[in-house]
């Protein structure tokens, strides 16, 4: 049985009886130890997905459908004092802004202490030792001088790295990074990652790891899932999605990522029709079809399954692929060239 | 990137917390500075009154009477022969007492309701802010004076009367604060380490939004002192024969013209209590002082 496995989710916002749903029949499985990667534009509903898995969505916005099972549990279900001990402990999450991720008042040291005396139960002094432990795990250099420092006193990557002691510090089996270096400079991303990467083999943890960077997931995940407008377009193992994406989205989406290699002749091949749409304004067919260069007046009518059932690589375009371009690999961390 | 050497345990820039206190009082801008002066002094002089003060508050000399300032009264002398100054004294004593209390009760109690109501929202937030906005509407004087009518006149009639609106104001503050604050990644990062909503609104939430409380209970402070003086003046405070400023003000009121310093100097003393708050306050609410938030 899988680790984690959401089904038909469904988010909404807005009145119960107009809902916007930015969250759609979501649906997508982990299974222990693995790595998914998450990508999607602004506004694809990646980053309120994985908020979903720590119950994080807040008022005005609601789970109305679906179900998320980890480890045989329905965290839907969950009452409150069971969430408590669910979060931190069994899933652990790390933000994309480490400037506002931590809390200005206190030395990190002592934040980091609070967390080990609430998820792990240690003695305040046991805690203050251990969190120093953590930070120097982390690769904060000094850090028993760094435990007394205020998160205004560190850098963007030193509080990245702060954060993922956080997070890690109750040992969960899977960890929610939403887009964990995005807000960070590219030599910073890739230290980081590979932190990412340590950690993992350190205490087989699984992953969901939200991005829009190609390179970062291709980097570090097992599997990949795309979202576009609130919908999963396409998913299946890492190298299957890149080398024949099946779904136009992701065809065009993998073309727009430019490489050092194409020099002048190849510009970007944008992805055509300007914006994502808004929450709600597809209500039928495809969500791709306004910007879809290979659309056709079925597209309108389409359920948008995922394809082939039981497949591993599975896409909700139920038309053969046209014109697939072997694309390389982009080697670049970060999405810059 | 890890380090070679097994971590020591923390005992590196362990500074006491009194040390840490003076260094980082010094850090703050001079203003607030002048004006802890002002206040520590005034409130030094409140508390050791009995010492400081060269006669009793009531003794009576009707010798002495409409004394101008001299060094042996240095503020003079009212119409039954009291020291001016030795009344002062008195009287801040009485109106730092209640003024503070007033203050300090409402702020907390208010601080705790608004924070709560900006963090949970919908139902209960609503129900504060109405009640809230109802509160900032009552006309003050008015409702100090149905209390003095039910209690009586005096202090208690105060100290029952202000905490009622005022913890209105630091509620409003503190809510708004907490709206701007539930959306910051850290009160989201509380939720998913697992910590309960109380550790979340009061460990990690409150200490963030108390500054603004803070800089308005220096402004509040005053605006008490100004009401309790006020109150006094009208005769709904404090009663003969007790020393308080505005009873001072307003007794001295009916000689301004031939003793000019009974309600003036009593009422310089109200300025430079309010200059030296006032101080504090500005210095507080200064950029500056936002280091550890930014």
């Amino acid at each position: 049985m899988s680790l984690l496995t959401v089904d038909s989710l469904r988010i909404e916002f807005g009145p119960t009886s107009n809902p916007l749903t930015a969250v759609d029949r979501v649906g997508f499985s982990i299974e222990a130890g693995e790595v998914v990667g998450l990508i999607g534009e602004s506004g694809s509903g990646k980053s309120l997905t994985s908020r979903a898995i720590m119950r994080l969505v807040s008022y005005p916005g609601r789970i109305t459908d679906g179900s998320i099972i980890f480890d045989g549990r329905s965290i839907l279900e969950m009452s409150p004092r069971e969430l408590r001990d669910f979060r931190a402990r069994d899933v652990g999450m790390i933000f994309q802004d480490p400037f506002s991720s931590l809390n200005p008042v206190y030395r990190v040291g002592a934040q980091l202490a609070e967390t080990l005396r609430v998820n792990a139960g240690l003695s305040r002094r046991a805690a203050r030792n251990t969190a120093v432990e953590l930070l120097d795990s982390v690769g904060i250099p000094d850090a028993p001088r760094r435990a007394m420092s205020y998160p205004h006193e560190l850098s963007g990557g030193m509080r990245q790295r702060v954060m993922i002691a956080f997070a890690t510090a109750a040992k969960p089996r899977l960890l929610l990074a939403d887009e964990p270096t995005t807000a960070l400079d590219v030599t910073t991303q890739k230290q980081i990652l590979t932190l990412l990467s340590d950690m993992r083999h350190d205490n087989t943890m699984a992953m969901l790891l939200v991005s829009h960077d190609f390179g970062v997931i291709a980097q570090m995940c097992d599997r990949v899932v795309v979202m576009y407008g609130g919908r999963i377009v396409e998913s299946g193992q890492i190298l299957d999605v890149y080398e024949s994406p099946r779904h136009p989205y992701t065809k065009t989406l993998l073309a727009s990522v430019p490489h050092l290699e194409v020099g002048e002749r190849g510009r970007r091949r944008l992805i055509p029709g300007g914006q994502p749409p808004q929450p709600g304004t597809i209500q039928q067919g495809c969500v791709f079809t306004p910007r879809c260069s290979q659309s056709r007046e079925e597209c309108t009518r389409v359920s948008m399954t995922l394809e082939p059932p039981d497949s591993l690589h599975q896409s909700a375009c139920p038309f053969e692929p046209t014109s697939v371009e072997p694309m390389p690999l982009p080697l670049v961390i970060g999405g810059v060239t | 990137m890890r380090a070679t050497q097994p971590p020591v345990p923390v005992a590196v820039e362990q500074k006491s917390f009194v040390l840490r206190a003076v260094t980082s009082v010094r850090e703050l801008p001079r203003s607030v500075h002048i004006g802890l002066v002002i206040v520590i002094i005034m409130v030094f002089a409140a508390v050791f009154a009995p010492l400081l003060a060269p006669y009793g508050p009531d003794d009576l000399n009707f010798g002495a009477s409409l004394l101008p300032p001299s060094p042996a009264h240095l503020m003079g002398t009212d119409e039954n022969g009291r020291d001016l100054f030795s009344r002062c004294l008195y009287a801040l004593r009485l109106d730092f007492l209640v003024v503070f209390f007033v203050t300090y009760v409402s702020l907390p109690f208010g601080v705790v309701v608004g924070a709560v109501a900006g963090y949970c929202g919908r139902a209960a937030d609503s129900v504060i802010a109405r009640v809230t906005d109802i509160m900032v509407a009552v006309p003050f004087l008015v409702l100090v004076a149905a209390v003095v009518a039910v209690v009586g006149p005096g202090m208690t009639g105060v100290l029952i009367a202000v905490p009622i609106i005022s913890w209105a104001m630091y509620a409003r503050l503190a809510r708004s604060e907490m709206l701007v604050l539930r959306e910051l990644a850290y009160m989201d990062a509380c939720i998913a380490l697992g910590f309960s909503r109380f550790r979340t609104i009061f460990r990690h939430g409150v200490p963030n939004l108390l500054r603004s409380s803070l800089v308005f209970s220096t402004v509040d402070l005053m605006g008490n002192l100004l009401l309790l003086a006020g109150l006094s003046f009208l005769g709904l405070g404090a009663q003969p024969p007790q020393s308080e400023l505005g009873a001072i003000i307003a007794d001295g009121q009916s000689y301004i013209l031939t003793a000019w310093w009974l309600a003036t100097l009593p009422g310089l003393v109200l300025v430079l209590f309010g200059i030296g708050v006032g101080m504090v306050g500005e210095g507080l609410s200064d950029g500056r002082v936002a280091g550890r938030s930014a």
